[in-house]
């Protein structure tokens, strides 16, 4: 009992958890004895808060008289009706949305992956500007293709989301830069 | 000296981590009122009696501030918790169950002295917080009925010998609690304690003062609920 009240008294302060809570409402609802002690609690925090208190002695018990003459009070029932929205809501949807994304990255990755010579052997395909360029662009082949090795070499170690897909973009993009 | 400090300061970090363990989430006091809430939607209407009992004191002090009847203030706080309870189906915990019930206390003084022909003062321009800074036990006392004067001199009184009669821990713990507001954790640290015995010593002290208040108040099987 000693224990339960000192529950009661945490629960004033805010420092019980929810199945403590329930428990102890289940108790209050049931024990009259200790619905005093709430009482008594709620009464000496006011008048050490806010000194002199109004003389209030069976008021609860008058209002909650007249309440038996009312219609029990009954909300949309927010916890079971909604529940199954809940769970779509709060848990499945989420779920969804990562499986969509890994799949859409994922398809991303595959198609940039999956042809990995094709871009490479459009940018050497592509003609060059004039005929000046074609020298110019052999040479530039041959460092290219050291520079190329180079960054795979470190896409490959400084890793990331995407390392097939941003490799490939970064060794196109080179040439583009002169 | 330093060494002894700081063991004691590590114990009490410790504590508090196992507390906060033991306890897991700590629910604030609006949840607790919505928990009440809810178990009022739910068909509870015993739970609605607890928010009475622990509001009823702040809003029939509101009251008196405004309608100044004291005839009437009684009257009004019970229509305010009737309709609050009829109103309650719709209340979905936007704003804290006091300031909700805040609201309809003033509106159903505006509607009793709109009927009576006269006026509300300025004062319900204000919020829930500033009006209970204004509200004193001193001003109850200029309206209130002389038994009811009597009762809350001794209630005041009871509560003033029981606080001076508590060992000086429990005093400073139910004060630091009480009028200044602090959590446990923070009361743990302003006394260098842990939590568990913030909690322990808080509790000792209401139940010190609740023995001395028990004989003061209304138990009669009549005055239950």
């Amino acid at each position: 009992m000693a224990e339960m009240r000192e529950k009661l008294s945490a629960m004033l302060d805010g420092d019980v958890d929810e199945a403590t809570a329930r428990a102890l409402f289940t108790r209050l609802k049931r024990d009259a004895a200790f619905r005093d002690e709430w009482d008594a609690y709620c009464l000496a925090g006011d008048v050490i808060r806010g000194g002199a208190q109004p003389e209030m002695s069976g008021f609860a018990a008058r209002v909650m008289s007249r309440l038996e003459a009312e219609p029990t009070v009954l909300a949309p029932r927010r916890k079971e009706g909604g529940t199954e929205r809940r769970f779509l809501r709060h848990r499945l949807l989420p779920v969804a949305a990562s499986v969509m994304g890994v799949l859409a990255v994922g398809g991303v990755v595959m198609a940039l992956s999956g042809d990995e010579t094709a871009p490479a052997v459009q940018v050497a395909a592509s003609p060059p500007p004039d005929g000046a360029g074609i020298a110019a662009s052999a040479a530039h082949r041959a460092a290219d293709g050291a520079r190329r090795d180079y960054l795979v070499a470190h896409q490959t170690m400084a890793g990331g989301p995407m390392p097939a897909a941003v490799q490939y973009i970064r060794t196109i993009s080179a040439p583009a830069e002169e | 000296m330093a060494e002894r400090g700081l063991a004691k300061r590590i114990t009490r970090l410790y504590c508090t981590a196992r507390y906060k363990q033991n306890n897991g989430h700590s629910m604030s006091d609006r949840e607790i009122d919505q928990q009440l809430v809810e178990r009022v939607q739910s068909g509870d209407k015993q739970a609605f009696g607890l928010l009475v009992s622990k509001y009823q004191r702040k809003l029939y002090r509101l009251l008196a501030r405004l309608v100044r009847d004291p005839a009437e203030v009684e009257d009004l706080a019970q229509e305010t918790f009737i309709k609050a309870y009829r109103a309650l189906g719709a209340f979905r915990g936007e704003s804290a169950f006091y300031t909700w019930l805040y609201r309809i206390g003033i509106n159903t003084a505006k509607n009793y002295l709109a009927a009576q022909g006269r006026r509300m003062t300025a004062l319900t321009g204000m919020d829930a917080v500033e009006m209970e800074g204004l509200e004193s036990g001193e001003r109850l006392r200029d309206f209130d009925t002389p038994e009811r004067q009597l009762m809350t001199r001794q209630i005041a009184q009871t509560v003033d010998e029981a606080m001076a009669g508590l060992p000086d821990e429990l005093r400073e713990a139910i004060t630091l609690r009480e009028l200044e507001g602090l959590s446990y954790e923070d009361i743990a640290n302003v006394m260098d304690c842990p939590i568990g015995t913030v909690r322990s010593r808080i509790f000792r002290a209401r139940e010190a003062i609740a023995a001395r208040l028990r004989p003061l108040l209304g138990t009669r099987a009549d005055e239950r609920w």
